[in-house]
């Protein structure tokens, strides 16, 4: 049946009325915002600085889904601030870099650091709450360089067995020097001391350290009732030290935590948990069923942490020490994960740009679930060396560690 | 607002004065695939794309015809809206597919034209709809499961090969930044044939585009989300009533 002119009349206008409504409804969508790459911001005013930086965060920190810091409200509080700071002058610069840190006081990455290019001061807000508890947190360890030049190698390490050396590496673009001791304790435990994960830049005088103690570890003698490894002091390097280490004592594959990335640009995007894997070291590795014991203290960071954790997870792992730094995230550049470091005001200030942001590409998780960024590792068994013991002679954490072997 | 309501007053007051109770309802299903597209914005992530992908829907429509050229009609359908999210340049292998899917609920009315068995269609329309479940596939790059250089060094690899992690689990939902309603709105079109049995075979191309953000609002500066679907179903239509051959008109 065809429409008479009446029902066409009321056929076009319910359409078009249908089709307006819709019209009206789909201009509920927001606009989509334009934000830049933190690094695209031009960076030539303070409040735009402060943009670049609040945003930068906002997408790249990794941390934001266990971190209780309101970056919201850093932004409403700080903003109008930021908008105060019309000329570059070096009251200005103090103010934003005190306000820069204020907004950062309380994040939970414990790698995180803040490098104001212009001036060349840096903030690390870890180190700034640890100092705030303890002024003396640094100073009441230096144990490991201590007792290196007096009491382990001397003291403790076999006479006949001893090998240590100091080569330079390269750490983050700087000289550092790195010290390695090993030997055998009493004739029955196997020693090594690294003072940072740098271990493809062995040179001379730390390769055949390592030389002597993997030949021990993938020949290991009946004697040996056990290995220590001494990672106090340790502020982490080389990722690929993981398996060189821990992997020459394994022939199977361990998983001992999680890690996982930003995956979108909202605070809580995130990809799913992947397993942090130490593998047997390709060039060979034995089945060592002995005690493997690590050390850590207040100063084992970064891959240190790591590595203890991944000895803990070992059936015949322990760890003997003092609860760690906390800083478990590893680190790439930003554009690896769509996350962590980034600088702002390169287009301004050149390529070194205004502020560099030093922050974990990746959040870790402990095989059980915990996350120890922030708040660090803690021992299966607490041992703590203390001035009195060192005066007289005594690494009371080196002596927990050989009880503890003793009597497994 | 005032312009919505005007607009709905309208709407209504032409259907309850244009009542041709010819009263056939119908009920059937359909099953068709589609291309959603997730609308956002990542100028902050290089090499990285939100791209299109493929789904499917099948249904239950439930249509009430009003008289011979318009009639209203619902359906339940379970629907997919899927995108992924794709690396490029040195990051080309790294992906996550996210497969999503929503219990919808089509509210829409339908125009139709033509001769008695073959008709033209047009259906326009809001729907609600309910974010299920969303499954994820992919490749990521895993820091901690570095290649192993002969010099040692760290080689971690951002084109990841058979050293990422392979991935294929549920997305676990947070409380806190997904939104699981969706509201939006339909335009489809399509052509139908109804058997002298009264089983009604149709073709549709259908455009879904919702007007919610899939996220909760969060935090500041926060980028939207939208689903914008493409797609084109089949389906058959069974006559369940069918009333005697009246027809009223309602003057005003």
């Amino acid at each position: 049946m065809k429409l008479n002119f009446r029902n066409k009349i009321l056929y076009f206008f319910t359409f078009i009325t249908i089709f307006l409504v819709i019209l009206t409804t789909s201009s509920c969508r927001k606009d989509l915002p334009v934000v830049n790459a933190a690094q695209n911001y031009p960076g030539g005013s303070y409040p735009d600085l402060f943009e670049a930086f609040w945003n930068g965060m906002n997408s790249n920190y990794v941390f934001w889904g266990v971190d209780s810091t309101n970056w919201d409200k850093m932004y409403t509080t700080y903003k109008p601030l930021f908008a105060k700071l019309t000329t570059f002058d070096s009251a200005s610069e103090s103010t934003a870099e005190n306000y820069f840190a204020a907004m950062t006081a309380g994040l939970i990455d414990s790698h995180y650091n803040l490098t104001f290019e212009l001036t060349g001061n840096s903030f690390s807000p870890a180190t700034y709450r640890r100092e705030l508890m303890n002024p003396n947190y640094f100073t009441d360890s230096t144990f490991p360089s201590a007792v290196l030049d007096s009491l382990i190698p001397y003291k403790y390490i076999d006479a006949s067995s001893l090998v240590m050396g100091t080569d330079t590496v390269s750490m983050e673009g700087s000289a550092t020097p790195f010290t390695a001791v090993s030997g055998t304790i009493n004739n029955s435990i196997l020693y090594l001391y690294f003072s940072s994960f740098a271990l493809s830049q062995a040179g001379a005088n730390t390769s055949p350290v390592f030389n002597y103690f993997f030949n021990m570890v993938q020949n290991l003698p009946p004697y040996i009732r056990g290995i220590v490894i001494d990672l106090r002091g340790n502020g982490g390097g080389e990722v690929a030290d993981l398996d060189f280490v821990v992997g020459q004592m394994i022939k199977t594959p361990v998983t001992f935590g999680y890690t996982r990335a930003k995956n979108g640009t909202g605070r809580l995007d995130y990809t799913p948990w992947a397993p942090a894997i130490v593998k047997p070291w390709y060039g060979g590795s034995a089945n060592i069923k002995v005690p493997i014991v690590a050390l850590a203290d207040h100063l084992s960071a970064s891959m240190a942490e790591l590595t203890t954790m991944a000895i803990k997870t070992l059936p015949n792992g322990k760890f003997i020490g003092t609860r760690t730094w906390g800083a478990n995230g590893p680190l790439a550049p930003q554009v690896y994960f769509n996350g962590g470091q980034f600088t702002i005001g390169t287009s301004t200030f050149g390529s070194t740009g205004y502020l560099f942001t030093y922050t974990s590409s990746t959040m870790f998780k402990y095989l059980n679930g915990s996350v120890y960024e922030g708040v660090g590792v803690p021992p299966d068994i607490y041992a703590r060396e203390t001035t009195a013991a060192y005066k007289s002679g005594e690494d009371l954490v080196v002596d927990a560690a050989i009880n503890y072997i003793n009597s497994q | 607002m005032m312009r919505n309501r005007m607009a709905y007053l309208v709407l209504v007051m032409f259907l309850l004065c244009a009542t041709q109770l010819k009263a056939q309802l119908y009920l059937g299903i359909e099953a068709g695939g589609n291309k959603n597209y997730l609308v956002t914005s990542n100028q902050s992530q290089a090499f990285t794309n939100y791209d299109p992908a493929a789904g499917f829907s099948i249904g239950v429509p439930l249509l009430y015809e009003l008289n011979e050229w318009f009639a209203v009609q619902t359906e339940l359908n379970y629907t997919q809206k899927n995108y992924q999210i794709t690396r490029t340049g040195s990051f080309q292998g790294i992906y996550q597919k996210n497969t999503n899917s929503y219990l919808e609920l089509p509210v829409l009315a339908h125009f139709s034209f033509g001769e008695e068995q073959v008709r033209g269609f047009i259906n326009l329309g809001g729907y609600a709809a309910y974010w299920m479940s969303d499954h994820l596939k992919g490749l990521e790059s895993n820091v901690l499961n570095t290649v192993d250089s002969s010099a040692g060094s760290n080689t971690l690899s951002a084109n990841t090969g058979s050293y990422g992690y392979s991935y294929s689990e549920t997305y676990q939902f947070s409380s806190v930044k997904d939104k699981r309603m969706e509201l939006g709105w339909i335009a489809g079109a399509g052509i139908s044939y109804e058997t002298i049995s009264g089983h009604r075979f149709f073709i549709e191309g259908r455009y879904t585009s919702s007007v919610t953000d899939q996220q909760k609002n969060y935090q500041l500066n926060q980028i939207p989300r939208y689903n914008s679907t493409w797609g084109i179903s089949i389906g058959c239509l069974f006559r369940l009533k069918k009333s005697d051959n009246v027809y009223h008109y309602v003057n005003y």
